[in-house]
């Protein structure tokens, strides 16, 4: 018997009848109220999330140009079926482009899980000055990707950078920060990690205050080593602030686009040239090839959807 | 009886003051250069001084995607009266006004021949040309001087074995850190295809790819041993920071390919001596074509004020001369006399780059103006990025940059 049953039950006068009569009385418009509410979200929801969603996997069915112009026959959607996505996998650059996406997210998304933990655990503690020092860790995340591209662009500059310059000050040569693919790719995920971790610093600093002291004094209590008391009480009770920054940031970097091509333009060669921009190059420079754009959309927007099961599971499991 | 009498009075005042046709032009503009907003303010301006009841509705737009944004424009049935632009995509020439009938068929016989041809569509006149620009070679006169290595005159020039050998030793006379700075730009490498006699699509309709490959990647293979032999390194690997024009007009490079819109800033800036050409050649002298249009739309309500304007702009001297004067533009149109920029440095480099204007084959502007090009040049880019950082051979980016050729002339309709 569920606590609310026993509860009426055990109050005088109402009976369960009764007590359900009570709710199937109420009025509708007391009913509809909630979903009133849910409305104004909903709509936006649909308009700008749903939509266009739907519609850009309907569009992937066609042959079109990205801008369908009424005078212009050679723009208008002509119905192609599957071919857009039989065309996707039967090129080995898109293939290409998505390994060189995944390799980029296997690398960066632990590194910046790693570099914001290790900045939450030495600035969680209150300080002289910890505000300000949290501040300055999180500010490149404030700054748009486009313009911290820029920025490092400049210091890892071959013949002009200040990175190289201060090497020549100690007569070590040149190194091709952006000049070599290899070199670029590690360049890419410095950067990103750089512009990222001071939010997901936040985030494990959010969960690191919601462990409590007590098991922390009860550990030292026991002589428990250091190493110890982060493997066994912080890690696993970090272990939902570490699930989300894992799947928030797999998301982004699965997105990443204005910071590579500010930082790289894609250079040297097509070596970081990842999944967004060769989705923007194929609907916006390459003549009615808007289908084709949808359907590595669609590619993407699996491989996101995956991610997002996976956080939600793992979120109803930790529930 | 106030408030009606007032209401007449201004009702009366409006009306006196209407003119009898007045038109409201919508313009739809890019920039050239920062000075170019004021420039084309000053054109309007005297033209609405001339025709009063012509006023005109100025919209600024960035370059970048400007043939998307008209496609945007057309679809939202929103398109303006006229515009600048470099080319006439297809899906945008069901919507422009044809000229010849309000013009003449001869209409396009005074414009620099090439430039012209683009603006032709079988029997129809779809564009009004506005100026052309030029690829070419900028010197550092002052490193040649220093360094005791006499420059050619235009007519002589030199070919890219002499010019190379006569550079890397400037630079190493002189003390300039490089010999040549390129600018990062498929159309300043597609040149150099030009002057080894190789070019994209035949000349005049039908179009058919006629890049020759073997010839094709030749010249690439020579390109990409310069970017390692006299340019600065990675420069065109395209990921790198270098600035070419920072590089040249800094005095720290003894060439700098590039074109004439770069001649009023470096009267402005350059601190050494410098001069226009002569560009180097390999079997051929050529530069590039290239420039400005002005396009109406037949959707205007306002056509005829729309063409008087743009028959004015680009035909009157006056008007060409107030429009290219003080961007130290070339005109598209042959009769305006030579014109004075008030600069002697810039304005020698302007007649240099327009004598090797007029000495280009013919396919040195219809490659430019063809509207199929406009698909091949981002994958041209990234091409030759591959290539030049040895992620493709040179046979391999002349493969896929005719593949692209031929694909874009089937996607255009051509």
């Amino acid at each position: 018997m569920s606590s609310i049953q026993s509860t009426i039950e055990a109050t005088p006068g109402i009976t369960p009848a009764s007590a359900g009569r009570s709710i199937g009385n109420t009025p509708w418009s007391k009913r509809l109220f909630p979903y009133l509410l849910l409305t104004p979200t909903v709509g936006l929801l649909a308009i700008f999330t749903l939509y266009p969603l739907v519609q850009g996997l309907w569009m992937s069915f066609f042959k079109r140009g990205i801008v369908v112009v009424e005078r212009a026959p050679a723009t208008w959607p002509k119905f192609v079926g599957i071919d857009n996505y039989i065309r996707l996998f039967n090129d080995p650059e898109f293939f290409n482009t998505l390994a060189k996406t995944v390799g980029f997210v296997v690398i960066a998304v632990p590194a910046v899980t790693a570099v914001s933990l290790g900045l939450a655990l030495l600035l969680k503690n209150r300080f002289y000055g910890v505000g300000a020092v949290r501040a300055v860790v999180f500010f490149p995340s404030m700054i748009s990707l486009l313009i911290t591209g820029v920025v490092w662009k400049w210091l890892f500059g071959l013949n002009s950078g200040l990175m190289n310059y201060l090497l020549s000050l100690l007569d070590i040569a040149p190194v091709p920060w952006l000049d070599n693919g290899t070199m670029a790719q590690i360049a890419v995920v410095i950067v990103w990690v750089w512009a990222s971790a001071g939010f997901y610093m936040m985030i494990f600093i959010a969960g690191l205050t919601t462990i409590s002291e007590d098991l922390y004094e009860a550990a030292r209590v026991d002589a428990a080593s250091n190493w110890r008391i982060f493997s066994r009480i912080t890690l696993p009770l970090l272990k939902p602030s570490i699930s989300l920054v894992v799947i928030l940031s797999s998301v982004e970097a699965f997105k990443v686009y204005e910071l590579v091509v500010s930082l790289t333009g894609g250079g040297p060669g097509r070596s970081t040239v990842y999944l967004i921009q060769t989705i923007y190059e194929t609907a916006f420079t390459k003549a009615n090839q808007a289908g084709v754009a949808a359907a590595q959309s669609a590619v993407l927007f699996l491989i996101l959807l995956v991610l997002t099961a996976i956080q939600l599971r793992i979120s109803k499991e930790k529930a | 009886m106030k408030t009606f009498v007032y209401g007449s009075l201004l009702a009366a005042g409006l009306l006196a003051g209407a003119p009898a046709h007045a038109a409201e032009l919508k313009v739809m503009w890019y920039l050239g250069t920062d000075a170019e907003e004021q420039v084309i303010k000053d054109v309007l301006a005297a033209y609405t001084k001339l025709h009063p009841e012509t006023t005109f509705n100025l919209q600024i737009v960035p370059y970048d995607d400007i043939d998307n944004r008209f496609a945007q424009l057309a679809a939202a049935g929103t398109l303006p009266d006229l515009s600048k632009t470099s080319s006439m995509r297809p899906f945008i020439r069901p919507y422009l006004t044809d000229f010849a009938p309000v013009f003449g068929k001869d209409y396009l016989k005074d414009f620099v021949p090439g430039w012209a041809a683009g603006a032709k569509l079988g029997d129809q006149i779809i564009a009004a040309p506005l100026q052309v620009t030029a690829t070419g070679m900028l010197i550092n006169k002052a490193a040649f001087e220093k360094a005791g290595v006499a420059i050619p005159d235009i007519k002589t020039s030199w070919t890219w074995d002499e010019f190379l050998a006569k550079t890397k030793q400037v630079a190493e006379k002189a003390g300039v850190r490089y010999p040549l700075v390129w600018d990062v730009s498929q159309s300043r490498w597609l040149t150099m295809q030009f002057q080894f006699g190789n070019h994209i699509y035949t000349e005049e309709e039908p179009y058919k790819v006629v890049f020759d490959h073997d010839k094709a990647t030749a010249v690439l293979d020579k390109f990409i041993g310069i970017t390692k032999t006299h340019m600065p390194p990675g420069l065109w690997s395209g990921s790198s920071s270098d600035n070419p024009k920072q590089l040249f007009t800094s005095g720290q490079a003894v060439a700098w390919m590039s074109g004439n819109w770069q001649a009023g800033g470096l009267a402005q800036n350059a601190s050494f001596d410098w001069q226009a050409g002569p560009t180097p050649y390999g079997t051929v002298k050529s530069s590039m074509v290239g420039g400005d249009y002005v396009i109406g739309f037949n959707t205007s309500e306002h056509a005829d004020e729309a063409n008087a304007f743009i028959k004015w702009l680009s035909t009157d001297p006056k008007a060409q001369e107030l429009y290219t004067k003080p961007l130290m533009y070339i005109p598209a149109n042959l009769k305006v006399p030579p014109i004075d920029y008030g600069n002697a440095k810039a304005s020698a480099a302007l007649q240099a780059f327009k004598e090797e204007l007029a000495a280009s084959p013919n396919y040195a502007a219809t490659d430019q103006a063809n509207p199929a090009m406009q698909y091949v040049w981002g994958p041209m880019r990234q091409t030759l990025f591959q290539a030049t950082t040895g992620q493709i051979s040179s046979s391999q980016a002349i493969d896929q940059i005719i593949k692209t050729a031929q694909e874009s002339l089937t996607e255009t309709g051509q």
